[in-house]
């Protein structure tokens, strides 16, 4: 393709972050992430416990991240090749791929920490616990943390919560700012 | 076994793309066989979850020692390599930067001066077409004027220009790969800012945009999915005969060749010539010296940002900025730091991924995270030092014990900055703070040390003994065995490194062009 190919300005409506692939009852969709959490679209990879446990800490780091399906998003990418993956951990010296397992160990710290410290599961905690728990382990100050270095962790599932809210087309128009793609995604991902 | 060609060229990015051009164009059969997958420009979509696919994302590379290279997000993936994302900021390295042990007993020197390169700096920014403004750019070393006049500038630039100018400091036009009018067939930028993405519309001087099509044009041929692990040689060890190389379902073929070019990143070349250790050298291809991975390069970077009370519109511009700084370029600039620094002005900022609005703050989450981007999406400003790192022989690439599908041992990187280059990255992290202070913005701050470019670990030199390659990055091992990328700088400079790899590995194709009976015999 050249560039005289290209129309610079293809914007595609409700696009954005782009449409995933998704299996609705047998048969493979696309869809946002927004519209696979809509739905209750399966994980492919995630438990649904551990699904939910990101989706409660995602939320609780950038309010509207569950709702804009930011487990799917982790979960659909944490399902392909770590070459093709959308995912920010990919940049990073301290993450190897497979990237799935540096998400589960580091779910499962957070949900052994909320029940240390409170004796509770995390989505069970209210404001001010969420908020004591998540300064402790982005600070790297959290006792007994058996999983990737917190603020790592921390900073990772931060970043999917930014790429579904604010990362998109939508997420542009909500912060009032052109998005003004050369080309939109639209192609499965 | 594919047909022998003339030129095997391994890498499709901005050396590759260079090596590629100039070869087919003077009528040699070139091959180029690319590790990832083929990219066209409509490929590229504009989004920064999108770019994560033109970065490595595999564990090709256990980075260890005090301080990562940053492999996977400076590394590339797929026809075009690591320059599709690179923002082409292309300043030129200057003349001390290549006589550093001989003008000031630190470093390294190169085996040639300044003058050498200098007029392979013009024709490479004939080609491509670099917008500029050689006279405000009052550090810029002698050279053509630039071809194109200087992008735009908006409220972003303008903030900041009023803070370097409260500091008695001077600004210029960023000198850039990206075109500020139509060039060649190629149009105008139109300032987006998605260069991070991988430009579609050809105005920022990736590979697909300039040197691969001429190459294509000329008769070469490109091969996605094919990962070269090993240069072969004759039995004496003295010539090269091609390469062994993996395809996608991970089959292993032989590629003849009359010359061979490494130019498959900086940290994959010392991999695939320490994998090709065989009797006649058992330490791996052109390392008679001992040095190939040695002598690894980095620049420490340091991201400044404000908080502007006026609009600053940065989702608009170019990646890599609108204005330049290189009032501490002189190596004694800085009291008790030896070493370059520049600043970068203007960075055309979106609101997520590494260097986007979110992760300026990484620590504000909740409903403060809202407010925070609501805020910053029309006034925050960001700039970026870059501060150049001493050659050090125990900075290196070797081979793990770890290996890829293809059973090609990893490489493993030791990386640690010097003394003068951490010296130098506190002052310019607190230099740009107190620039954007003055700039009028109502917060100032900085990101932690950052990783930016990498260099070095197949150096060039005039003694054989204390380098892997000559001037024309031709191994002193092995005549026809050649290195294209930043790995052949002996020094860092503060300088983004893809100007001067895409000037060097120019000299070096055109080298190769004109003495091809000598070094094909």
């Amino acid at each position: 393709m050249t560039p005289d190919d290209i129309n610079r300005r293809k914007f595609v409506r409700n696009t954005g972050l782009g449409a995933l692939a998704f299996n609705v009852g047998g048969i493979l969709s696309l869809l946002t992430p927004r519209e696979a959490y809509a739905n209750g679209v399966e994980f492919k990879l995630l438990s649904n416990a551990d699904a939910t446990l990101l989706a409660d800490f995602a939320d609780h780091l950038l309010p509207g991240a569950a709702a804009a399906g930011v487990a799917h998003f982790v979960d659909s990418q944490l399902a392909v090749d770590p070459q093709e993956c959308l995912l920010m951990c990919k940049y990073f010296p301290q993450i190897k791929a497979p990237f799935a397992t540096f998400y589960a160990s580091g779910i499962a710290a957070l949900r052994d920490q909320a029940q240390a410290k409170f004796a509770k599961p995390f989505a069970g905690l209210d404001k001010t616990q969420k908020n004591a728990l998540t300064d402790l382990i982005w600070r790297g100050e959290v006792a007994n943390w058996d999983g990737p270095p917190p603020p790592l962790f921390y900073m990772m599932v931060r970043s999917d919560a930014v790429d579904v809210v604010y990362g998109t087309k939508e997420g542009f128009d909500e912060l009032n700012i052109p998005y003004m793609a050369h080309i939109m995604p639209t192609e499965k991902w | 076994m594919a047909d022998k060609v003339d030129v095997l060229v391994v890498g499709s990015g901005a050396a590759g793309s260079v090596f590629a051009a100039t070869l087919a164009e003077s009528g040699r059969s070139v091959l180029v066989l690319e590790g990832g997958k083929s990219r066209t420009l409509g490929d590229l979509y504009s989004s920064q979850i999108w770019a994560r696919r033109l970065k490595t994302g595999a564990a090709m590379v256990e980075e260890t020692g005090p301080h990562p290279v940053w492999y996977n997000f400076n590394s590339g993936h797929g026809f075009g390599g690591a320059a599709m994302h690179h923002y082409g900021v292309w300043p030129r390295y200057h003349p001390e930067d290549m006589q550093s042990h001989t003008l000031y007993g630190r470093g390294l020197d190169w085996p040639f001066a300044y003058d050498v390169l200098r007029p392979y700096y013009d024709q490479v920014q004939e080609d491509v077409g670099i917008s500029g403004d050689a006279e405000l750019e009052i550090w810029r070393p002698p050279g053509a004027p630039y071809p194109l006049p200087p992008i735009l500038v908006n409220q972003h630039g303008e903030a900041f220009a009023k803070g370097f100018k409260a500091m008695g400091l001077h600004t210029s036009p960023i000198p850039i790969a990206v075109l500020s009018r139509p060039y060649k067939g190629r149009p105008a930028c139109i300032w987006d800012g998605w260069c991070d993405a991988g430009c579609p519309t050809g105005a920022l001087a990736n590979p697909l945009a300039v040197y691969l099509p001429r190459a294509i044009a000329a008769g070469a041929k490109l091969q996605s999915e094919s990962t070269v692990t090993r240069v072969l040689m004759n039995e004496r060890g003295d010539r090269a005969i091609g390469v062994e190389y993996y395809d996608g379902q991970g089959v292993r073929h032989v590629q003849e060749a009359e010359c061979v070019v490494l130019a498959a990143f900086t940290v994959e070349n010392p991999r695939i010539l320490l994998n090709s250790a065989n009797a006649a050298a058992p330490s791996g291809v052109g390392n008679s010296s001992g040095l190939v991975g040695r002598y690894l390069l980095s620049h420490a970077a340091v991201m400044v940002y404000g908080m502007f009370p006026q609009e600053t519109n940065s989702f608009f511009g170019a990646t890599g900025g609108q204005l330049f700084n290189q009032d501490a370029f002189a190596k004694d600039s800085d009291a008790g730091a030896y070493g370059s620094r520049q600043w970068e002005i203007g960075l055309a900022t979106k609101p997520n991924d590494l260097l986007g609005i979110a992760m300026s703050r990484p620590d504000i989450y909740g409903e403060a995270l809202h407010t925070f981007m609501h805020d910053a999406a029309r006034h925050i400003g960001a700039m970026v030092g870059v501060c150049e790192d001493q050659p050090n022989i125990e900075n290196r690439v070797e081979l793990s014990s770890e290996k890829d599908r293809f059973g090609f041992p990893l490489a493993r990187t030791v990386y640690e900055y010097s003394a003068d280059c951490l010296k130098l990255w506190e002052i310019a992290a607190q230099e740009g703070v107190k620039i954007t202070r003055a700039a009028g913005a109502t917060d100032a701050w900085h990101g932690p040390l950052g990783g930016q470019h990498i260099m070095g670990g197949t150096i060039m030199g005039a003694d054989p003994s204390k380098s892997v390659v000559n001037q024309y990055s031709q191994a002193h091992d092995v005549g026809n065995l050649f290195i294209g990328g930043g790995g052949v700088f002996p020094t860092s400079s503060c300088v983004n490194s893809t100007f001067t790899l895409h000037a060097t590995s120019l000299m070096s194709a055109q080298h190769l062009r004109d003495q091809w009976s000598v070094i094909s015999a």
